[in-house]
């Protein structure tokens, strides 16, 4: 082959070149620990946004896991919340003081990724060789039944209220003094800061290994079944094996999630918790963001879940201050529209940017190639 | 010898039969080209022997055998086991699994401090299958008396002690209701004595006022027992179509996919489509290691983990596609999407993705399509190469230069039926084929 | 009598009866669910679109025959007014939710008639939950009554041992004319037949002088006809109506339209009088809180055995 001398660029350029991603994983690491800036936001919101990151963290695993499905292999997966909610209700079970079994967080963390991947695995063995649309229409259907099945099956799930309260994780012993340098108490209940690493150390776990797995043969294969299932079964892929596969560490991810959610939250929440809208607005998190790229996915969650969680109840905690909305008109309230907010965000990235935010590798080295396919036409 | 053997191929499509009677048999470095006007079942047969269509009677066989995969004892182990599975289910489902936690788990266990003890569950298991009465403590250090699934309470008791009497009392009392109510059943005096209840040992029981009442006390403790008798039924009904649902589901999955393209590929046939299907966001490099995807190993983890051995396997499988991909002319446009390569180039593309599956059969579906003839040309010297690497070569294309060119054999398809097959010398000489090519009045 | 002997007797005689009874509710549920499904399934054999505002459509309809009925005062009319304002909202419903449907195509679907598969669902889903949110607007987070207009009582006498009341000879005299004139109309007629066409091979179709525009437009006014007329029969006849009954009658009608075999219209009939059976039965024999679970694992066992639907065609992919 032959290579082409790299044009010089401007030290701008260069830069601009350099990964950005040390930086923000920087301001991630160091936020909590300048205690100042938490404080303001808190001034201004009412809302821990540290406390929220967390969650953000945790969901970034859930939409990555979900990425995973929808993203690289293009099943159309409307029931992610059902796995989700089947890793909380597995963290639930075995770790609450109400049942016999006890066996902590790490434990817990296992099963319900387990569990939540062998829940993938029984809804995906009969279902993934079914038409794209019936696929996505199982699992809505699936989404629901375990909906209804969390909440009627009280005596083990304790029905709407859910499972409480959830025991915090034990910090190993040699953790405890480094941890008190910096300022961090050892009480998950009164600190935040213990759970936004755990769950800040879990994602990057899971980006590292799914990097490794976008880049390895198995991605390859999700996404060659994304692009021509028939074709890439002609050449050999196991195309129900493979999209079984996608399917059930995608649910596995989904657990997990669960399990930190609801270890974090120290209830399993209600069933409701889990319910169709939360399927749709991590599927809004990931086609924001991009399909199939895993920095857009982060983005998407940054975003979506930050103004779900964090920026819609700031907006109505104003509103309610400002005193605009005496009477409690229900037009007035801002998370009476978020819906609508979720509902347009997805026709209007559709309509107009449906390759997301931050588009996929792929889609990137389109836009790479068709330059330098235009440079070569020039210099023939 | 002969690598490829269709005999008496027949497609048909609801009413439409695409393809009739066809034989064919292509020897191992054969080249040997399938030609005919458009709509005459040319690439149905290629889709029949891929594994996307399924014949709907004749033979195909590859290498002297059906490739379809074999029922073996895992198919059989994988039923069964599924039908297990779902049979175990629903007779949890059945039996109440709510009722069941609560029977084992919630009343073996007090809360937090307590001890539980497993043996105590698993007991507790067979007393919730036998229907047996349940103690459940309840406020003030006193005593429920409860069916297995605590739908019922039929008594308090002030200490745990009494309350195992009682527990007892209630349950030789459903034991003679239910003798007692049998149908046709005329009164015993073991157990009735005017209007007391006895036990089979002659201890009182109960006590009533009136007929009536002693009635209506057997007509409820026989509900009690009929209640778990029909969910000790219920979950054998269950357990039985579970085990019959599941294991038939999963024979039926398994029957649809017993001659998927993906096993047809696996076992040595590749092909490339005549409208391109490429992988067309991914690079070309990509969509040929994707081909490469049966000769690499490692599972999730050690993928996931990138191990040394995964990275040394990746590199070996980059550069033996990049040879590949020289093979075809194609090595230095590695890192372009494959959707923006010319035409021609997405042909070639096409072709050395199916040979990266290492084929010893390759079905090339109008690989000329849309050529010019220099371009053409080249395809001559390519498909030649290919045999000169020692595969096999099945063609479909118009363009005569490149089928009496490079044939060893040509078949010649009209109406979804062969019509003539012979060298390339043969073939255009003969009458059939002209008059199906040019029309003609004289056919017969 | 005593009680035990009356107990006796209900446990023989009333079991078939009570199967009756509930055949009875299942099929007239059935037929609803149906109505809802046929705009699915009209829609999907067209644009192969799951048309996943279509539930929420259905809703608003709801909304504005509960809110029409209270502009009308139709609570206390007398009995002329009452039947004129019936049929009034039989005629304004269907034709705002004809016009709601086709304003939504016109607007979000039409733009990605050639963009990948993902893209119009995705935004189906955006319109569903932009329509979820008027309706929690409109009428509020809280479920609502809707007026109790048509009679309870039972047309077979008072002590008949079924009940089949003026409520379920609405659904069923309503329902069963609609599809029959729908059958004639996708069967009879030249746009039915331009409709066959499409769906079948919209290139073809537009090549041999179809306009596909305007079959799809028709199509989207006639599935939104459909729920609008299912959404005032559903109101007289549930007499409850939320915000979210979109989604939970438009998850059941779209599984009516998978399991009878999507595209199929008479399929979506059938798939609906199944899932109204199983619902009934369901409720009866299993537990009332357990049967859309049973809902979805009949779907499921379904589509292992037929993965196609009961009525679908074999669908061959073109290479």
């Amino acid at each position: 082959m032959n290579k082409r001398q790299p044009a010089p660029r401007s030290l701008t350029a260069q830069l601009d070149r350099l990964p950005q991603w040390p930086l923000y994983l920087g301001i991630l690491l160091l936020y909590p620990l300048l205690v100042y800036p938490e404080k303001v936001l808190f001034q201004w919101t009412e809302i821990s946004v540290g406390m929220q990151l967390t969650y953000i963290f945790i969901y970034a695993i859930l939409a990555l896991g979900l990425n995973v499905v929808v993203g690289y292999t293009g099943i159309l997966h409307l029931g992610i919340a059902a796995f989700f909610g089947i890793g909380a209700y597995i963290t639930g079970i075995l770790t609450v003081p109400a049942y016999p079994f006890g066996i902590g967080f790490v434990g817990s963390l296992i099963c319900a990724s387990l569990g939540a991947a062998l829940a993938g695995l029984l809804l995906g063995a009969p279902t993934l060789r079914l038409r794209g649309d019936y696929v996505a229409i199982v699992t809505l259907g699936f989404g629901e039944v375990t909906r209804f099945s969390l909440r009627n099956l009280e005596e083990i799930t304790a029905g709407m209220r859910g499972l409480n309260p959830i025991p915090p994780p034990t910090l190993p012993a040699f953790l405890a003094t480094p941890l008190s340098w910096l300022g961090i108490q050892n009480d998950w209940a009164l600190d935040y800061r213990l759970f936004y690493y755990l769950a800040l150390g879990l994602l990057l776990v899971v980006i590292l290994l799914l990097r490794n797995l976008e880049r390895s043969r198995l991605g390859r294969a999700w996404v060659a079944i994304r692009e021509d299932e028939l074709a890439a079964t002609c050449m050999g892929i196991n195309a129900a094996r493979v999209k079984l596969s996608a399917f059930a560490l995608g649910c596995g991810l989904a657990g997990m999630a669960g399990c930190l959610y609801a270890t974090a939250l120290t209830s399993t929440a209600g069933p409701d918790a889990f319910d169709f809208s939360r399927s749709v607005i991590m599927l809004c998190c990931v086609i924001l963001g991009g399909l199939g790229s895993l920095r857009g996915t982060l983005l998407g969650v940054l975003l979506l879940i930050g103004f779900d969680n964090v920026a819609a109840p700031a907006l109505d905690g104003f509103l309610q201050r400002a005193n605009i909305n005496p009477d409690d008109n229900p037009w007035l309230t801002f998370s009476n529209w978020k819906l609508m907010c979720f509902g347009l965000a997805l026709i209007l990235m559709m309509r107009f940017r449906p390759e997301g935010l931050l588009p996929s590798r792929q889609v990137e080295a389109e836009l790479h190639s068709e330059a330098q396919l235009h440079r070569e036409g020039a210099s023939i | 010898m002969s690598r490829l053997d269709v005999e008496k191929l027949t497609v048909r499509f609801g009413g439409l039969t695409a393809v009739e009677n066809v034989d064919a048999s292509v020897a191992s470095r054969e080249i040997y080209s399938i030609i005919g006007p458009n709509g005459a079942g040319k690439t149905t047969v290629f889709n029949a022997i891929t594994g996307i269509y399924e014949p709907t009677t004749g033979k195909i066989e590859f290498g002297g055998r059906d490739l379809a995969r074999p029922f073996t004892w895992k198919v059989g182990l994988a039923a069964a086991l599924v039908g297990l599975a779902t049979g175990i289910a629903a007779a949890l489902f059945a039996v109440n699994v709510d009722a069941l936690w609560r029977a084992t788990i919630r009343r073996n266990y007090a809360g937090p401090g307590a001890t539980f003890s497993p043996s105590a569950a698993w007991a507790d298991v067979g007393n919730y299958w036998r229907g047996q009465l349940a103690l459940e403590p309840i406020r003030g250090g006193r005593w429920a008396i409860r069916t297995a699934d605590a739908r019922r309470t039929l008594a308090f008791a002030p200490n745990r002690a009494e309350a195992e009497k009682l527990r007892e009392r209630y349950q030789e009392l459903i034991a003679v209701a239910h003798y007692e109510r049998k149908p046709n059943h005329l009164r015993s005096t073991t157990y009735i004595d005017g209007l007391v209840l006895k036990s089979r040992a002659g201890k009182v029981l109960d006590r009533f006022d009136t007929e009536e009442d002693l009635q209506l006390a057997l007509a409820r403790y026989e509900g009690i027992y009929r209640e778990s008798a029909a969910r000790r039924r219920n979950a054998w009904l269950a357990l039985i179509a579970g085990i019959i649902a599941g294991a038939a589901g999963t024979l039926t999955v398994w029957s649809r996919a017993r001659r998927t393209p993906e096993v047809i590929a696996r076992a040595g046939i590749a092909r490339t489509f005549q409208n391109i299907r490429l992988f067309r966001n991914m690079t070309v490099l990509d969509n040929v290691l994707v081909a490469m995807d049966r000769q690499l190993k490692g599972g999730v983890v050690r993928m996931a983990l990138q191990t040394p051995g995964i990275r040394r396997q990746e590199r070996d499988a980059c550069s033996s596609a990049t040879k590949l991909l020289d093979f075809v002319g194609l090595a230095d446009r590695r890192h372009v999407l494959a959707k923006n390569l010319p035409y021609g180039d997405q042909r070639r593309l096409e072709i050395a993705r199916a040979l990266a599956t290492q084929p010893q059969l390759v079905l090339l579906d109008e690989p000329a399509a849309g050529m010019n003839p220099a371009e053409s040309l080249e395809l001559n010297t390519l498909i030649e190469a290919i045999r000169g690497r020692g595969h096999t070569v099945m063609l479909i294309e118009h363009h005569m230069s490149v089928v009496m060119g490079i044939s060893d054999r040509i078949a010649v398809l009209e109406y979804g039926r062969k019509i003539a097959e012979g060298t390339p010398e043969a073939i255009r000489a003969n009458l059939k084929v002209i008059a199906a090519y040019l029309g003609s009045e004289e056919v017969t | 009598m005593t009680p035990a002997l009356l107990l006796a007797q209900t446990a023989d005689i009333d079991a078939w009866q009570a199967f009756w009874q509930y055949a009875l509710i299942g099929l007239t549920n059935g037929a609803l669910i149906a109505l809802v499904a046929l705009g699915y399934t009209m829609v999907y054999g067209i644009i192969e679109l799951i048309n996943f505002a279509h539930g929420d459509v259905f809703m608003l309809g709801a909304f504005l025959a509960l809110t029409l009925i209270g502009a009308m005062g139709l609570e206390q009319a007398g009995a002329v007014q009452l039947w004129l304002g019936i049929g009034l909202l039989f005629v304004v419903v269907p034709l705002f939710c004809a016009v709601l449907n086709v304003t939504i195509d016109r607007a979000v679907y039409k733009p990605l008639r050639n963009a990948p598969k993902l893209a119009p669902l995705v935004s189906a889903i955006g319109v569903s939950f932009v329509l979820m949110n008027v309706g929690l607007l409109w009428h509020g987070a809280a479920d609502k009554h809707f007026p109790d207009l048509v009679s309870r009582q039972n047309l077979l006498g008072e002590n008949a041992a079924i009940e089949f009341s003026y409520k379920d000879l609405l659904v069923i005299g309503m329902t069963v004319p609609i599809m029959i004139a729908l059958t004639g109309f996708v069967k009879g007629t030249r746009l039915g037949k331009a409709m066959r066409a499409t769906a079948q091979d919209p290139v073809a179709a537009t090549l041999m002088g179809i306009n596909a525009d305007r079959v799809i437009a028709v199509t989207f006014a006639i599935g939104g006809a459909l729920a609008g007329a299912a959404s005032v029969i559903y109101g007289l006849y549930i007499n409850t109506v939320g915000y979210q009954m979109g989604f939970t009658n438009g998850l059941y009608a779209f599984t009516a339209a998978v399991l009878g075999g999507i595209g199929n219209i008479p399929g979506a009939v059938l798939g609906g009088l199944v899932i109204g059976l199983a619902r009934s039965f369901g409720s009866a024999y299993v537990g009332e809180r357990w049967t859309s679970a049973l809902v979805f694992v009949i779907l499921i066992a379904i589509l292992i055995f037929r993965p196609n639907g009961l009525l679908g065609a074999r669908t061959r992919e073109k290479v």
